[in-house]
């Protein structure tokens, strides 16, 4: 049996956005093996992962709504995570991306994040969005700032420690 | 300013089919296995802020036990098997949890079982459990799966040797030493195999 939820698919010049599946374990395993992930949780072991991919696919069902697998169109491999986030403990409904070292610097989380963001604002008629940047985390502060976000104060999370907060532009303001 | 709140595009109720659609229910004379639901966080959280919990990860707070409960749907999701939410069949009250679970780290699919302590000692582990292993058995192509129950454990111990296991060995789990359980091979009904 598999699940019934509908997850929608999105799409981009370069990137498909879908649901998570067991095929990605690797790859997301992979991320959050290495340093590279220091800013959101890692590094962790591979069970770790698994509890995080597990806890990714529940949010879905949890909420309507959650993140998705960043497919790269040109090679079909899995480049990161990106998407729509509201965990308990969360201060809003927060816009979030992840993406492997490999596949950074060819502004991919910038185009995965815009679409996540349209889905939220044209689809699910959402008003406003945040994202939480870890203090330190320069390249995702450089995506959020191309994405329109400007600073609106700063967040301790519980595992990933001091954030940013970065306020996305309103719906009419990107029209 | 409050924070901002999204219009809900999808009911409660709604969410709620999608996720029977997926989870099936299981009903016994006493219980109701059943998907887990954001309602239960209030009762899981205060189980997981007790010691009692330490056997299974805890104790947590509740952003991590909310963590838990959406890793446990998302098991479902993933493998389209994973671990029930017990309730009290005219309660609905959740009172643990059982099913197959399945995760980097386990040798082979594993049925577990957990009862909050207001629960014990009424054999709702056992009714509980018993149905899970039926169902994995019936419908995941599951027959003989195994229990991983640390030693000191003796209740979870005492209910695998009333369900039929054996113990097979002794092995780790996430780096902590425990006892292997083997369940009895089920027939598709979830009779025990008669052995020649």
């Amino acid at each position: 049996m598999t699940a019934q939820i509908t997850i929608p698919r999105l799409e981009t010049d370069r990137l498909i956005l879908r649901a998570h599946t067991l095929s990605d374990f690797p790859d997301v395993a992979a991320f959050y093996a290495t340093d590279h992930s220091k800013f959101v949780g890692g590094p962790m072991t591979p069970e770790l992962a698994w509890r995080s991919l597990a806890m990714e696919a529940g949010h879905w069902l949890l909420r309507g709504f959650g993140r998705w697998s960043i497919i790269e169109k040109a090679s079909d491999q899995w480049i990161g995570i990106t998407g729509l986030w509201y965990p308990e403990g969360f201060p809003e409904h927060e816009l979030g991306w992840d993406l492997a070292e490999h596949a950074t610097g060819k502004g991919y989380a910038t185009e995965a994040a815009r679409a996540a963001r349209a889905y939220a604002y044209d689809t699910l008629g959402w008003t406003t969005l945040i994202s939480l940047v870890a203090e330190g985390n320069d390249a995702s502060a450089a995506v959020a700032t191309r994405l329109g976000a400007r600073p609106d104060g700063r967040f301790t999370h519980e595992r990933f420690g001091a954030m940013n907060v970065y306020r996305h532009p309103a719906p009419e303001a990107l029209a | 300013m409050a924070p901002y709140t999204p219009p809900e595009q999808t009911s409660p109720d709604e969410r709620a089919a999608r996720m029977r659609a997926m989870i099936p229910q299981i009903q016994t004379p006493r219980l109701t296995l059943r998907a887990p639901k954001l309602d239960d966080l209030p009762t899981l959280t205060a189980f997981y802020r007790t010691e009692r919990s330490h056997l299974v990860g805890g104790p947590l707070d509740a952003r991590a036990a909310s963590r838990v409960m959406a890793g446990t749907i998302g098991q479902w999701a993933l493998r389209g098997y994973g671990m029930w939410y017990i309730a009290g069949r005219a309660t609905d009250e959740v009172l643990g949890w059982t099913g197959i679970l399945f995760a980097p780290g386990w040798a082979e699919p594993e049925l577990g079982w957990t009862v909050f302590p207001e629960a014990e000692g009424k054999g709702l582990a056992f009714e509980a459990a018993l149905a899970a292993r039926d169902y994995a058995a019936a419908h995941l192509g599951i027959h003989r799966p195994i229990s991983y129950i640390e030693p000191v454990n003796t209740r979870s111990i005492a209910l695998a040797e009333r369900l039929g296991a054996v113990r097979e060995s002794t092995g780790a789990l996430l780096g902590k030493p425990c006892l292997i359980y083997r369940h009895p091979a089920l027939d598709d009904d979830g009779s025990v195999e008669a052995y020649a």
